[in-house]
């Protein structure tokens, strides 16, 4: 496969469709050369970038759009989230690429936090590559897979 | 959502008859173990067996429940579907969860671990 491959679906910004985008996620499982596991962990990371534009972009209003892109190259999988709605703030937006990744928690840690704030940490465990933009009104959060081939007994 | 628990012995069985254990929900379903744990129940199992999907959200509301009945009271996880159980993983919560296969191993790895 030598040139790009690009689903596009949009939804309205509900809780409840953001299952259709999980189900075209599952439905194109076999043309993603990951992993069973891995493939899983793209799920979160795609619903996880949905459910932020619905609550923060849109703050729960049903009435906006959400865009998911999701684009297969040779070697990346690109998925593209975009909303119209209010823009994150810089703080977040150097969160998302700065923060830290998922550690191993203690029973003294999950006392003090861990209640909240899992989303981004998510998206760097998982992602190799996160980059958030916001221009002409379009918020468009993208993260980056990097894709090698499976080994010939799990593909 | 509705929420359905039973006992066995000391230990109550909560089981959220959700497909999307999620951030709409999450609210809820913290409330409702809070509840349980406020009338003194604090040796809790989390049947997750309708569950196909949890965000990070209902994953902090599961955080908040351990928070409420430790450090004397147990809460174990079972019947984690593939995805649940990739959510734990990429978020290391499955070195704080042990995750049971089923009820009866859930509840016989509580009732060890309080007797």
């Amino acid at each position: 496969m030598s040139v790009e491959r690009r689903i596009e679906v949009r939804i309205p910004s509900r809780y409840q469709d953001i299952d259709l985008v999980r189900r075209v996620l599952s439905a194109l499982r076999h043309d993603i050369p990951l992993a069973h596991d891995a493939l899983l962990k793209i799920e979160i990371c795609v619903v996880e970038g949905v459910g932020n534009a619905i609550r923060h972009a849109y703050g729960l209003r049903g009435d906006g759009v959400v865009e998911v892109g999701l684009t297969l190259g040779p070697d990346h999988l690109v998925i593209e989230v975009s909303d119209r709605g209010r823009a994150m703030s810089p703080e977040n937006r150097r969160r998302l690429k700065q923060g830290p990744t998922p550690t191993t928690p203690d029973r003294l840690e999950i006392r003090r936090n861990r209640e909240g704030g899992m989303g981004f940490p998510i998206l760097r465990a998982v992602l190799d590559d996160l980059e958030y933009t916001s221009q002409d009104g379009c918020n468009t959060l993208r993260m980056t897979k990097m894709l090698s081939p499976l080994p010939a007994s799990t593909a | 959502m509705q929420i359905n628990e039973h006992r066995v012995g000391d230990i109550v069985v909560v089981r959220p008859n959700v497909a999307q254990l999620n951030a709409p929900v999450a609210s809820g379903f913290r409330s409702r173990m809070a509840e349980i744990v406020g009338r003194g129940d604090r040796h809790l199992v989390l049947d997750l067996s309708d569950v196909e999907f949890i965000d990070s959200t209902a994953l902090g509301a599961i955080v908040a429940v351990l928070k409420m009945v430790d450090p004397a009271g147990r809460l174990a996880l079972c019947c984690v579907s593939g995805t649940v159980r990739a959510m734990l993983e990429v978020t290391r919560m499955t070195r704080i969860f042990v995750l049971h296969a089923d009820v009866e191993a859930a509840c016989a790895a509580v009732a060890d671990a309080v007797s």
